[in-house]
């Protein structure tokens, strides 16, 4: 999948968020987008899912709009909290996505019920779930409409690290059997590390920083000493943030 | 448990209350006069039982029909709204203000606009209850998580699928909410509606109790308008617990 963001400004009234953001990405399956609270990582997200249009510059997903993306069920989004419909179960939360752009393929979601663990809950309703259930049955409404770029908000903010630790194992196999993109914004630098090859950080006036490369094969998990490996890249990313 | 012992209390706090009142008219001619005593009250219902569930029935429908109707109202222009956002800030404001007015006020005119038949009842019932149903189910739109209607949008939600999916769901507390309001206020609307002129109807029955000296008839026709009004409330209650399971839970 190919993303390019090209001089991209936006402001809600008279507050600048985003200031000239421009990158590209070619080909990659794992973007993290870090930054301090405030930073516009959010609204970024927001702009490429085209929920939000930019006040300036252009944001291509294969050469398409967001906004068209969207509709051709190209991209799917994983928000802060599970985001889940109170008045739905689990099955039926799940099915909602097919529901709405008409998909019968309901055996499907109830597949991936199966495959985040959550077969034995799927008459339950969000109300009955932990914060890592629910989480569990958005990351299975993100992927049933097979989405070619899943956008996460930081949806892990809230869990503790169990959670966490087996959350991003399943999001990682559930990426690449679907070969999906994923790009997630994180104000954790240690999330950002464990779940992308590819790094950039922004700074609080919402200016693109750098761009950071990381080479070791995903997943990686709290236990294989991968924040031990990549501790300078942690420290770059970390005084980036810090400095700016 | 809780509520047996709950309603164990109540009851007890009825037949005291009964037994006061049946004393106290005893003791006093003003009383009785004013407010009757429970064994008239209940000697009277049983020999005018016909006219009573008569006039019971004609407020009923009165009262269900409005209720009906401004429930239907309601609906159908807040989907209005849906299809066109920025039709709700011309209808809002439209609405707050028409609550300036007494609607009550308006009975005399209704009367002479519709006639002194059921119509000019039902039309007032249907106005007093519009603008609770509206107002909760317009409130209960706008505490929709943000992040909900987002969803929607990256599943390219048309606006049918959000009334079906999104707006009727998450809004039902609220909207069960205007309702309930709306099942009491029904039957205040067509009462004071047979105020001001009616062939037959609980509202007649007291205007003419108390032009009359009746205390018999205004304490029953007040007893059977008080269960009208609860009823249409527990109606409205079983639905929810029926539909809401999700938050009644």
């Amino acid at each position: 999948m190919d993303i390019i963001v090209e001089k991209l400004y936006f402001s809600y009234s008279e507050e600048s968020i985003l200031n000239n953001v421009s990158f590209s990405f070619s080909d990659v399956s794992t973007i993290a987008i870090v930054g301090a609270s405030g930073s516009g990582k959010s609204t970024l997200l927001r702009l490429l899912s085209g929920n939000l249009s930019p006040t300036a510059g252009d944001i291509s997903i294969d050469g398409v709009s967001p906004k068209k993306n969207t509709s051709l069920g190209n991209i799917s989004f994983m928000f802060q909290d599970a985001t889940l419909m109170p008045n739905l179960t689990v099955e039926e939360n799940v099915k909602l996505p097919l529901k709405l752009k008409r998909n019968k393929n309901f055996d499907f979601a109830l597949e991936l019920i199966e495959k985040v663990g959550l077969l034995p809950y799927k008459d339950y309703l969000p109300s009955e779930l932990s914060g890592g259930m629910k989480t569990r049955v958005s990351l299975a409404r993100t992927f049933v409409t097979k989405p070619k770029l899943i956008l996460l908000d930081e949806p892990f903010s809230a869990l503790d690290v169990k959670w966490k630790t087996a959350l991003y194992k399943e999001l990682e196999i559930l990426r690449k059997e679907f070969n999906a993109t994923l790009l997630i914004v994180t104000h954790d630098i240690q999330e950002a590390l464990l779940l992308s090859n590819n790094i950039i950080a922004l700074n609080s006036k919402g200016k693109l920083l750098e761009h950071i490369k990381i080479n070791s094969k995903l997943p990686r998990v709290f236990n294989d000493n991968a924040i031990f490996n990549h501790q300078n890249d942690y420290k770059k990313i970390r005084n980036l943030i810090l400095e700016n | 448990m809780k509520n047996l012992k709950r309603n164990i209390i109540y009851l007890i706090l009825i037949i005291i209350l009964l037994i006061v009142w049946e004393y106290q008219s005893k003791q006093s001619n003003t009383f009785r006069l004013l407010l009757s005593s429970p064994s008239l009250i209940w000697d009277y219902f049983q020999n005018e039982i016909d006219i009573l569930t008569k006039a019971t029935l004609i407020t009923f429908v009165e009262a269900l029909a409005g209720l009906l109707i401004a429930t239907i109202f309601s609906f159908l222009t807040i989907i209005l709204c849906f299809f066109n956002k920025r039709l709700m800030d011309y209808v809002l404001p439209i609405m707050i203000f028409s609550q300036v007015i007494p609607l009550i006020t308006l009975a005399p005119l209704f009367i002479i606009a519709f006639g002194v038949g059921l119509k000019s009842k039902i039309m007032m019932a249907a106005l007093i209850c519009f603008f609770p149903i509206f107002v909760n189910f317009n409130n209960g739109v706008k505490l929709i998580d943000k992040n909900i209607h987002e969803m929607m949008y990256i599943y390219g939600a048309s606006t049918i699928q959000k009334i079906k999916h999104l707006y009727f769901p998450l809004a039902l507390p609220n909207i069960m909410a205007g309702l309930k309001i709306a099942t009491t206020l029904s039957v205040i609307g067509a009462i004071v509606a047979e105020f001001n002129g009616a062939d037959i109807g609980l509202g007649k029955n007291l205007f003419l109790a108390a032009k009359r000296l009746e205390p018999e008839l205004m304490m029953t026709s007040l007893i059977l308008s008080s269960i009208l009004g609860g009823l249409l409330f527990i109606s409205i209650v079983l639905i929810e617990k029926k539909i809401g399971k999700w938050y009644t839970k």
